[in-house]
């Protein structure tokens, strides 16, 4: 017990800041070696000084496979200088102010050891933020013109920019092109989310592109705290911005179908998307997820149209009826009842949200239930992911934080970006609930950063999930699970058409003997404003006994494959396997 | 900055320690940077710690009397700090004031309610456990109680804190709210239900409570009733009497407390309120543009158009870039007429705000009212692009349309409104009137005829169909005999001028014209001024006296 003499004395002498993470333990599940592994990727947010909303909503990050060698290579967008009057940020070099796209080097020895290394190859890919984006804030992946490499959309304050991959030249070098203008997929206005997705099966992959807010400098103001000191504003409903669906036109070409498909009808300040199956009826459906405004659930009318089912499908707004600030989100079978089941994270004080599918297209929010909103209620949540980082068969979640409010302790403190909060993992224990496991499972969860972007992938090809974290006005952090493969495994890569490309939409299932079957989707979209790694991985926990894999591809077709290996990737492509009535 | 005792007195003391008391030990109260806050509030959270650091010294040795006194100073402190989300440092000063004052239930509520909102619920539940305690039947505690044990997934407990706060004075719809959420939570849609539905009957306004009740709804299988609860679904709260936490709003010093206070009492229209805030506001910071406009659209509120002019124009004499300013102040220039200002304003609200679709539509509404349809229309198609679902813009769009003498456009446009939006007479009207005026008599009829099925009560649908088929100058499309039934069927609602006119064309067209006059007459009878409608008829009854029956000179 303290006296009074020594409380009025603390009032002389606050107490210190909390004191530095404690070290990496030897069982951590992810360790942070960005470092060591050559990502020096540092984003710079382009404050003023003037508390610009975009200054903190940046940027997202993508894993994809840039140069088809196999593995995944990491693209970071990057901010910028904002405004007339940019800070001193503005004086950094240009070769800083860069998206940045790092190879990977992945080697693997005779013996499976691995040597896992990036090299910067943004200068030869031709990638670059230029003047137009006037700051990066997402990026999505998906092969736009069936070549067989992935292309990249950025998403900008500015305008956005498709980039389209050349492929390999006669020098081996893999290049991009922006091709935004010609392509018809500019959108001049703050986009933030991203996704690539057939939704018409006609083979093509389309693009929905998410915008947030109206914003100009001119009439850009700071807000206030209660106590009237400046902060960053919030969202103002009415200026949200509607979102756009392009059609692609199979010959590199968009046209806008968002007032054909119904897409304007609705909408508000879009912060995420996923694409998925919702309602099992074999067509990719949309789910938008909107800045304190109802979000929406695009259901796919199977005749170039969607209608909005959201609050209806209980999917709109939380189970006390209250729209949310739905930061990231994901879609994935955390239940293993087949369907996909839709999570976010919101601002401090909402939690986490997790919308349980009943497999019709109809959600109850169990959000309380599953244990996941009150460990959450104190932090604000952007990129997150369905994951299974321990390779049990039950799909885990990892969602990295970061305030957008200034917290008092960190800015009495002189912290310039006192918004930092720490990040979270949660196990999934099987029986509807998830525990908080993050600080014992490693030393990077309890730093407190501003993080944004998350890609969820897996970086050195050795069966379980790693994490790229893209913080804001920091360096990224590139989280290496050490432990998930411990556990069988078994990843597959799902290419449909000529040469192929990533079957963007198609649902796995794996069928165990003796154990209901496993379902995961190929997807990059999902998380906030980033693009992950396209290959489906499985967890076999303690069935490691395979009978066979059922892919519902997004075409419609469904086909069966035999003796696919576990504790490999396993590349399946459309029309190769039996038909399955 | 740290916020830090006076330098006298933290010398006097450390010189002259207190002797040890008689009181419970407390916490140290965490710093709090003032320096970028407002004046007005930094000067009061430093009167607040002053006054605690004053009961402090005044303590004597012994002496449980003064603990109170301290208490009272430390909850002053929590309940500011609280106030302004300076969250740390109201909890610990909460936290002091209990210690000291543990039969006062003040300090256990607010400091429960604070947790709460801060999503420390187990000790939220403790706090809020032990206000109960210490004021049994206390509706905001008991609500309170009941939501954190829902949060903390105590559904039984929660619903014990409900029930008990059902039969307490205002707080009904709010202990409805958390019991049907614990009958969802238990599976039971049908309790569910009924308590959601009690919580409307009790507060209409409660629009967040149509979600959960189309879920429990769809539980039941009944998907029209949730559709048609989903039909009026905002984002009204449940509330309930917290006069507790009232007292601490009404703490607010600064000019963000009163926007706050303001901004809140114009969302619930009352104009007063609202106005009176921003005023005072407006004392500490009058060149905020924004306190401008809210100051003005609580005037016009009251029904001082001058007032809430003379507002929007200081906003944009101070912040010329002020969308809300020049958008709210074209408004209301075009509402009182003033055409030509009213369209510079709104021309620059939507220079500004390229996406701003009520500028854009109120631009074109100005516009095509100082009679220049061709810039109305550009604005309506700008607008259109933003918004091409919207039945309203595309309804303006072609009513502009027909003013440029482009009918067949507009007639096709309408066309559109009419499918969007079904159940609507105005547009079936509009686009009946579009295809007379483009000569498509034949299809106005099809469209009038399709339109009175699906809205029999219309009678602007029926008038034009008993003019269309009565007086269309192309016979292929009259039909007297069907003319005269609507007719006589619209008059045996009571007789009017229009439809005494009605029946008579009626009649006319069938050749009865003695009959016909008869009913002109009557339809002239009322008296009026010389007016179009006046002379029309005129010109008919002279054609039914000489054995003629009234056609259209061009459209019916």
């Amino acid at each position: 017990m303290r006296s009074l003499l020594g409380a009025l004395l603390l009032f002389l002498f606050p107490a210190a800041p909390p004191a530095a993470p404690p070290k990496a333990a030897p069982e951590e599940v992810f360790v942070d070696r960005a470092k060591e592994l050559g990502v020096d990727f540092v984003h710079v947010n382009g404050m003023s000084g003037r508390l610009y909303t975009p200054e903190i909503m940046g940027s997202g990050v993508a894993l994809f496979d840039y140069d088809d060698d196999g593995d995944l290579d990491v693209f970071f967008v990057q901010g910028g200088p904002l405004g007339p009057q940019a800070g001193p940020q503005a004086a950094k070099p240009a070769a800083v102010l860069n998206h940045r796209l790092y190879r990977n080097d992945l080697v693997v020895g005779p013996h499976g050891e691995r040597t896992l290394h990036f090299t910067d190859v943004t200068a030869e890919s031709g990638l670059r933020l230029g003047e137009s984006c006037r700051g990066g804030i997402g990026v999505a992946a998906g092969d736009f013109d069936n070549d067989g490499w992935t292309d990249l959309y950025v998403t900008c304050l500015g305008s956005n920019q498709l980039w389209h991959n050349n492929g390999r030249d006669a020098a081996g070098r893999v290049t991009f092109t922006e091709v935004t203008l010609k392509a018809g997929a500019d959108d001049p206005r703050w986009s933030v989310p991203a996704a690539f997705f057939d939704y018409d099966r006609d083979g093509w992959l389309d693009l929905f592109v998410g915008n947030y807010l109206k914003f100009s400098f001119e009439t850009a103001r700071p807000c206030r705290t209660p106590a009237g000191a400046p902060d960053y504003c919030g969202p103002v409903p009415a200026d949200a911005v509607p979102g756009r669906l392009l059609h692609n036109r199979g010959d590199g070409t968009f046209e806008d179908v968002t007032a054909k498909a119904g897409i304007a009808a609705e909408y508000g300040p879009a912060l995420g998307v996923s694409t998925a199956d919702f309602n099992g009826d074999g067509w990719i459906d949309l789910y938008v997820a909107n800045d304190e405004t109802p979000n929406q659930l695009w259901i796919n009318q199977r005749n170039g149209t969607f209608k909005n089912d959201a609050l209806l499908a209980g999917a709109g707004v939380s189970g006390e009826g209250r729209p949310q600030a739905s930061m990231g989100v994901d879609a994935g079978d955390y239940d293993g009842d087949g369907d996909e089941d839709l999570v976010m994270d919101n601002l401090t004080g909402e939690g986490i949200t997790l919308y349980r599918n009943d497999g019709t297209g109809l959600f109850e929010d169990v959000s309380r239930a599953s244990g996941l909103q009150t460990p959450s209620w104190k932090l604000t949540g952007f990129g997150m992911a369905w994951l299974d980082y321990d390779n049990d068969s039950l799909l885990d979640l990892l969602v990295v934080n970061g305030a957008v409010k200034k917290i008092e302790e960190q800015a009495r403190a002189g912290d310039p970006l006192p918004l930092r909060q720490e990040k979270q993992l949660f196990h999934n224990l099987g029986n509807g609930r998830f525990e908080e496991v993050g600080k014992p499972a490693g030393a990077v969860f309890a730093i407190p950063e501003v993080s944004r972007g998350a890609a969820f992938g897996d970086l050195d090809n050795d069966g379980d999930t790693d994490v790229v974290v893209s913080n804001n006005d920091g360096p990224a952090r590139v989280l290496i699970n050490q432990l998930g493969n411990r556990r069988p495994w078994l990843g597959l890569r799902l290419l449909t058409g000529k040469p192929g490309r990533d079957a963007l939409g198609a649902r796995v299932e794996l069928r165990r003997l003796g154990k209901p079957p496993l379902w995961r989707r190929v997807r990059t979209d999902g998380s906030y404003a980033s693009a992950n790694d396209p290959r489906v991985l499985f967890g076999l926990g303690d069935t490691p006994q395979v009978e066979r894999v059922v892919v519902h591809w997004p075409s419609g077709r469904v086909e069966a494959f035999k003796d696919v290996p576990a504790g490999t990737y396993t590349t399946l492509r459309e029309g190769s396997g039996a038909a399955v009535p | 900055m740290i916020l830090a005792l006076p330098a006298l007195l933290l010398t006097g003391l450390l010189a002259a320690p207190p002797a040890p008391r008689a009181i419970p030990a407390i916490q140290a109260i965490p710093a709090v940077d003032t320096s970028a806050m407002e004046p007005a509030v930094r000067e009061q959270l430093e009167a607040a710690r002053r006054t605690l650091e004053e009961a402090i010294q005044r303590l004597p040795a012994g002496s449980s009397s003064s603990s109170s006194e301290l208490a009272e100073a430390f909850g002053r402190c929590g309940r500011l700090y609280a106030l302004y989300k300076l969250n740390a440092a109201a909890r610990a000063c909460f936290e002091n004031a209990a210690r000291l004052a543990p039969a006062d239930p003040r300090w256990a509520y607010t400091l429960g309610a604070m947790l709460q909102v801060t999503g420390d619920f187990a000790a939220a539940e403790g706090r809020l456990g032990r206000a109960l305690e210490l004021r049994p039947g206390d509706p905001a505690t008991l609500i309170r109680l009941g939501e954190v044990r829902l949060q903390l997934g105590q559904t039984e407990a929660a619903r014990q804190a409900f029930e008990a706060a059902l039969p307490l004075a205002g707080a009904a719809a709010a202990a409805h709210f958390g019991l049907g959420r614990v009958a969802l939570a238990n599976g039971d849609a049908r309790v569910a239900a009924g308590h959601f539905e009690a919580v409307l009957a009790s507060q209409p306004g409660a629009s967040e409570v149509r979600s959960p009740l189309a879920l429990a709804y769809r539980r039941l299988g009944r998907l029209d009733d949730a559709r048609s609860a989903l039909a009026g679904y905002g984002d009204g709260r449940v509330t309930f009497p917290d006069p507790l936490l009232e007292q601490v709003a009404a703490l607010g010093a600064g000019s963000r407390q009163l926007v706050v206070a303001g901004t809140t009492a114009l969302r619930a229209r009352r104009f007063a309120e609202a106005a009176e805030a921003f005023r005072k506001a407006l004392e500490t910071d009058p060149r905020d543009g924004t306190l401008w406009v809210g100051y003005g659209v609580a005037l016009a509120g009251l029904r001082d158009p001058a007032g809430a002019e003379r507002s929007y124009r200081k906003a944009i004499e101070l912040e010329p870039a002020n969308v809300r300013a020049h958008y709210n102040l074209g408004t209301m220039l075009a509402a009182r007429g003033a055409g030509r200002e009213a369209i510079e304003h709104l021309e620059t609200a939507v220079r500004l705000d390229p996406e701003s679709r009520d500028a854009l539509f109120n631009l074109g509404q100005a516009l095509a009212a100082a009679g220049e349809p061709a810039r109305a229309l550009d604005a309506y198609e700008r607008l259109l692009k933003l918004s091409p679902e919207d039945p309203v813009a595309r309804f303006q769009h072609a009513q502009t349309l027909s003013a440029l003498g482009r009918h067949a456009e507009a007639a096709a446009e309408l066309a559109a409104v009419v499918a969007a939006a079904p159940g609507e007479a105005a547009p079936r009207l509009a686009q009946a009137s579009a295809l007379l005026r483009a000569g498509r008599d034949a299809e106005a009829r099809a469209c009038l005829e399709e339109g009175l099925a699906r809205l029999p009560d219309s009678e602007p649908l029926a008038q034009l169909l008993v003019r269309v088929l009565a007086a269309s100058s192309r016979p292929e499309v009259r039909d007297g005999a069907k003319a005269l039934g609507i007719a006589q069927r619209l008059l045996a609602a009571g007789p009017t001028a229009e439809r005494e006119e009605a029946l008579a064309l009626a009649l006319g067209e069938l050749g009865r014209f003695a009959e016909a006059a008869d009913h002109q007459r009557r339809a002239l009878a009322s008296p009026g001024p010389d007016s179009p409608d006046r002379q029309r008829r005129q010109r008919c009854l002279a054609l039914y006296e000489h054995g003629e029956p009234c056609r259209a000179q061009g459209s019916p």
